[in-house]
């Protein structure tokens, strides 16, 4: 169905059978692991639980507010989405949240710009569990089923970011520009701590300081860009 | 407290309890029951179900029951007991049954009273029919008084003396005396209401009069009147002066004045028509400061312009071109064969007649002069008598009252011994010889209107001096002053000059350029007739003649390029207000500013312009020009042929840059083909060198460059289609739907999930109904078999028990038997 495209075809986009050839396989997968996104009924009304806006709420849950940050996730799917790389259909993004519900995010969605938007929406859709187009049916984000290795492709080299890792890899360098297959780099969307999943093969870091999720992302996808040639 | 602790330490047995894990927890939602007790529930169900639906079950079959309602029986009271209850009892239900029922209570009780409106009903009269019968009631054929009616059906008991007396009248005395005085009541009681009717009326009579004579005293109430506006003014006078004389609205006018007044309604319709012809071209078109190239043409147009605004003439013609003048169409047609002197009456003849050269024409009028020459002579002795009784005193020493002069060398001398004041002299000519005046006038003033259009043409050809333009805008004044007399002789006559001018391009002039006596006979048909129209006896013929004239014409030095410059801007003024397209005009523009570039873009759209290289660049300034000051064009320079002025090529160039503005000005408002026909206009005027140019000049380029490219960028519509090319492939993306009113509680909202919302309930409810209904058989069939169990129990118990007995018996039995043979054998030994 690539017809439907006119410009360029999304990586998760339906193929017939005979396009199997056609396939690219220069595609950077992004596991967005362990971000904060989770509904409460906070007075009556249903919101994503910020840590800035829903402090006290979360102290007389006995809960710890600098554990609940969507804004990170925010920064980092901007970041991801607006990238030339994803327009240029060359990446896919998964992001797991804390309390284990895995999304799948269309290379098509438009993220809302602004963060009480974007929360209005994860509400939707963690209680809808799928985000649709507005003009088509579309779907442009999903909760799908764990765990996340069945949604990556086989034999991929999946690589987890940790600043604690004495490997560094330039961002630029992070795949061999001749070699054509797909890389899954692992980003935790946290503010502290360490990730640890059970599907990765390698741990590395792509600078020497610590960084933020959205800079990772940024990072990442612009360094592929430049192995891929994506200008 | 004790059943309560029971309850709790059932509650907190562990092994009774049932949990629910939770899967989705939200905070801040209220979670529902997490521990269920499933035991006990189901124990208050088998509660519930014995005291309905067992107590049913044991009923079945069950028609009905004996009820013991003996007091004290069951109890197993004694007598005494079972006396004061049954005593209490009775008192109880007496008590009851009379303080509930019984208004009027026990003896004791003070006795209530009803009433009505505060009164006692017994105290109100029961028969007191006043209350609801009024006077008609008794009226009516066989309605006795009440008292009648009272005696009548209720009389009896206690006898009044009265009565006692009457006792033994008959029954038939009695009746015939009650309706006597019914009558008589009834009697009375119209007597009474006719007294009152009269009273009213005569009170009521009185108090009008009364009225009536002091209204004139009474000061004006409520309202008062409004001023009086020019309507009621109006009523009012109709009212009041309805049968007035009526008073003639005018007085008889003269002929004069009738002429005068005819010749300003004309006016004011011809002023009604313009305006009308005007509306269609509100854009008027502006002319820049430096539209005027020589002064006196400009001033000439703009008086010109004024006149024909004022007073333009109205030609009506047929579809062969023959005028028609509504009213008048067989009197103007006497008219021209009393012109003619012969007896054609054919309209294709009335047409032959029309094509005629001017000079046939004079000679024509001079033939009739001499026809007519010994009448005439007495009808001037008649005029001039008449007109020095009317003619007004002027202060000059001029004669009042001029002979119409009857042929063309007259006419020269009579203008040439007043040359001081020709058009006193013109003025007077015409004013004498009003129509109206005498017999035979119209003719003389048709006659003049040849004399000056002879003088104009003859003028426009001598040599050209400030003298020789002014008298010819006297000769077209008078012209005009003349037309309104005649306006077909007067077309008829211009047509004419048009056909000599037609015809002398014709054949020897062909490339000449254009004389001064054509582009005068252009402009005066310009000033004579309404350029506008579309069709136009005269003006299209003229336009014609001059597109043709700027056509073929060659310009081969500045001197004729400025000439037709000229009769460019006259055809300008004939297009102005129109607005039509004259293509040889805008090809002679273009070709001539090519003259003013030395690399030539294209080739020159019409023949009349040179090859050779000098003078293709007639108008190109080679180094800075630093001659006088820049003044307009005058007349005389171009067309007596003087020596040629330096000057005279940047004159020619800033004549033809405002002839330019103006093409700009008028076709402004075409908008499809502006840019296509300006374009070419632009790149020449921007290839003209303007630094040569002095500032004045190259200031007026400029303008002209900027607002043409201007309005060309406005009106470019045109665009070509092409391919339209992103520049990079890439991947679309989309706006996700955003609920503005998302509720997660109740995430399905609209027309058709009310209806699923009630399947569901319906669904649910059947499901419970039947799981209900389960429990209920289940609940009954374990019912049926406790009761068939403990039947079978008491069954097993009785058979036990005869069984027993009668193994007891039998066992006796034996016993006995064994003991009877014990004893045989023993007696027996």
């Amino acid at each position: 169905m690539s017809h439907e495209y006119d410009t360029v075809a999304p990586p998760n986009a339906k193929r017939m059978k005979t396009d199997n050839q056609l396939e690219d396989k220069k595609i950077l997968y992004v596991v967005l692991e362990g971000c904060s996104l989770e509904t409460a009924k906070v007075g009556g009304e249903y919101a994503i639980l910020s840590s800035d806006k829903h402090a006290n709420f979360l102290r007389k849950q006995k809960k710890d507010p600098a554990d609940y940050r969507p804004d990170i996730l925010h920064q980092c799917l901007l970041n991801l989405l607006d990238s030339p790389l994803n327009r240029a259909g060359k990446l896919r993004v998964f992001f797991r949240t804390s309390k284990n519900v895995l999304v799948d995010v269309s290379p098509q969605c438009r993220i809302p710009r602004t963060f009480d938007r974007f929360c209005g929406l994860m509400v939707q859709l963690l209680h809808k569990l799928s985000i649709r187009a507005a003009e088509t049916t579309q779907k442009l984000m999903s909760v799908v089923k764990n765990p996340v290795s069945n949604h990556l492709p086989v034999g991929s080299r999946k690589m987890l970011m940790s600043f604690n890792v004495p490997e560094l890899t330039m961002a630029n360098k992070l795949v061999a520009p001749e070699t054509d297959e797909p890389l899954v780099l692992i980003i935790g969307g946290i503010a502290r701590g360490k990730i640890v999943v059970d599907y990765n093969d390698s741990e590395t870091k792509i600078s020497n300081y610590p960084l933020s999720a959205a800079l990772t992302c940024a990072k990442v996808t612009s360094g592929l860009e430049e192995i891929w040639g994506i200008i | 407290m004790g059943v309560d602790k029971k309850q709790k330490q059932r509650k907190t047995n562990p092994f009774e309890l049932k949990f629910n894990k939770s899967k989705h927890d939200i905070l801040g939602r209220k979670k529902g029951a997490q521990v269920g007790a499933p035991t006990a529930s189901r124990k208050r169900a088998h509660e519930q179900r014995e005291q309905t639906l067992g107590v049913e079950y044991d009923r079945k079959n069950k028609i009905s029951k004996i009820v013991d309602k003996r007091l004290g029986e069951k109890d197993g009271k004694s007598e005494e007991e079972k006396g004061a209850m049954r005593f209490t009892e009775e008192r109880v239900k007496n008590y009851k049954r009379a303080s509930k029922f019984n208004l009027t209570d026990d003896g004791d009780e003070e006795e209530e009273v009803l009433t009505h409106k505060g009164k006692a009903l017994s105290d109100i009269e029961k028969y007191d029919k006043s209350m609801i019968s009024d006077s008609d009631d008794d009226e009516e054929p066989g309605n006795l008084g009440s008292n009648m009616v009272k005696v009548a059906h209720f009389g009896g008991g206690e006898k009044t003396a009265e009565e006692h007396v009457r006792e033994k009248i008959s029954r038939e005395d009695m009746i015939s005396n009650l309706i006597a005085k019914t009558k008589l009541a009834r009697h009375e009681k119209q007597q009474q209401k006719d007294e009152l009717e009269l009273m009213t009326e005569s009170l009521d009579s009185k108090y009008q009069a009364l009225m009536g004579k002091m209204k004139a005293s009474f000061r004006p109430t409520g309202r008062q009147p409004l001023e009086k506006d020019d309507y009621d003014k109006l009523t009012i006078t109709l009212k009041t002066e309805a049968d007035a004389r009526a008073t003639p609205a005018d007085r008889k006018l003269s002929e004069e004045e009738e002429a005068l007044k005819e010749k300003e309604r004309l006016e004011t319709l011809e002023a009604a028509r313009i305006s009308k012809n005007n509306a269609f071209f509100n854009a008027k078109s502006h002319l820049s400061a430096d539209a005027d190239v020589d002064i006196d043409a400009g001033s000439k147009a703009d008086a010109r312009k004024v006149q024909a605004k004022n007073s333009r003439f109205e030609v009506k013609f047929d579809d062969e071109g023959g005028l028609i003048d509504e009213d008048t169409v067989e009197k103007s047609r006497i008219l021209k064969k009393n012109l003619d002197g012969s007896d054609e009456s054919d309209d294709d003849e009335d047409l032959e007649d029309e094509e005629e050269d001017l000079d046939d024409l004079l000679e024509d009028e001079d033939e009739l002069e001499e026809d007519s020459d010994d009448e005439e002579a007495q009808e001037a002795q008649k005029v001039v008598k008449k007109a020095k009784k009317s003619a007004p005193e002027p202060a000059e020493t001029l004669p009042f009252v001029f002979e119409m002069p009857k042929n063309y060398k007259k006419f020269c001398a009579l203008l040439e011994k007043h040359s001081e004041s020709m058009d006193l002299v013109l003025e007077r000519l015409v004013k004498c010889h009003h129509p109206s005046l005498k017999e035979g006038n119209k003719k003389r003033l048709n006659k003049l209107f040849l004399l000056c259009l002879r003088w104009f043409d003859d003028m426009s050809k001598e040599e050209l001096t400030a003298e020789s333009v002014k008298e010819m805008n006297l000769a077209q004044e008078t012209m005009h002053a003349l037309m309104k007399f005649d306006i077909q002789y007067g077309v008829r006559c211009v047509r004419a000059l048009i056909r000599q001018h037609w015809k002398g391009r014709q054949d020897k002039q062909k490339s000449s350029p254009v004389s001064f006596g054509l582009i005068s006979a252009i402009r005066l048909v310009s000033g004579l007739f309404p350029v506008a129209d579309s069709w136009h006896p005269v003006v299209v013929p003229a336009l014609f003649l001059a597109t043709e004239a700027l056509c073929s014409a060659k310009c081969a030095n500045l001197n004729a390029l400025a000439k037709q410059i000229q009769l460019a801007n006259a055809i300008v003024e004939y297009v102005s207000e129109s607005k039509r397209y004259v293509p040889e005009l805008v090809a002679f523009a273009r070709s001539a500013l090519l003259l003013a570039v030395t690399e030539k873009s294209e080739k020159f759209a019409t023949n009349g312009f040179p090859i050779s290289k000098p003078h293709t660049e007639m108008l190109c300034f080679e180094e800075k020009y630093t001659g006088p000051a820049l003044q307009p064009i005058s007349l005389t320079t171009i067309f007596n042929n003087s020596p040629s002025d330096p000057s005279l090529k940047l004159h020619v160039l800033r004549a033809l840059l405002s002839l330019i503005q103006h093409l700009r000005v008028i076709y402004s408002n075409q908008n499809e083909t502006y840019s296509i026909v300006f374009k070419p206009f632009l790149r020449i005027l921007e290839s003209i060198q303007a630094k040569n140019l002095p500032a004045e000049v190259q200031e007026e380029l400029e303008t002209l460059c900027a607002s043409m490219k201007a309005e060309i960028g406005a009106k470019c519509r045109l665009v070509h289609l092409s391919l339209v090319k992103t520049e990079k492939s890439m991947l679309k993306m989309l706006e996700p739907r955003f609920e503005w009113d998302f509720d997660p509680e109740r995430p399905h909202h609209g027309p058709k999930d009310e209806k699923k919302k009630l399947t569901k309930n319906l669904r649910n409810e059947r499901r419970g109904a039947i799981k209900e209904l389960r429990k209920d058989t289940a609940f009954l069939a374990r019912k049926q078999l406790s009761s068939v169990k403990t039947k079978d129990r008491a069954r097993i118990a009785a058979t036990k028990r005869v069984m027993g007995g009668l193994m007891q018996q039998q066992g006796e039995w034996n016993k006995e038997k064994r003991t009877a043979d014990v004893e045989k054998k023993k007696d027996k030994k």
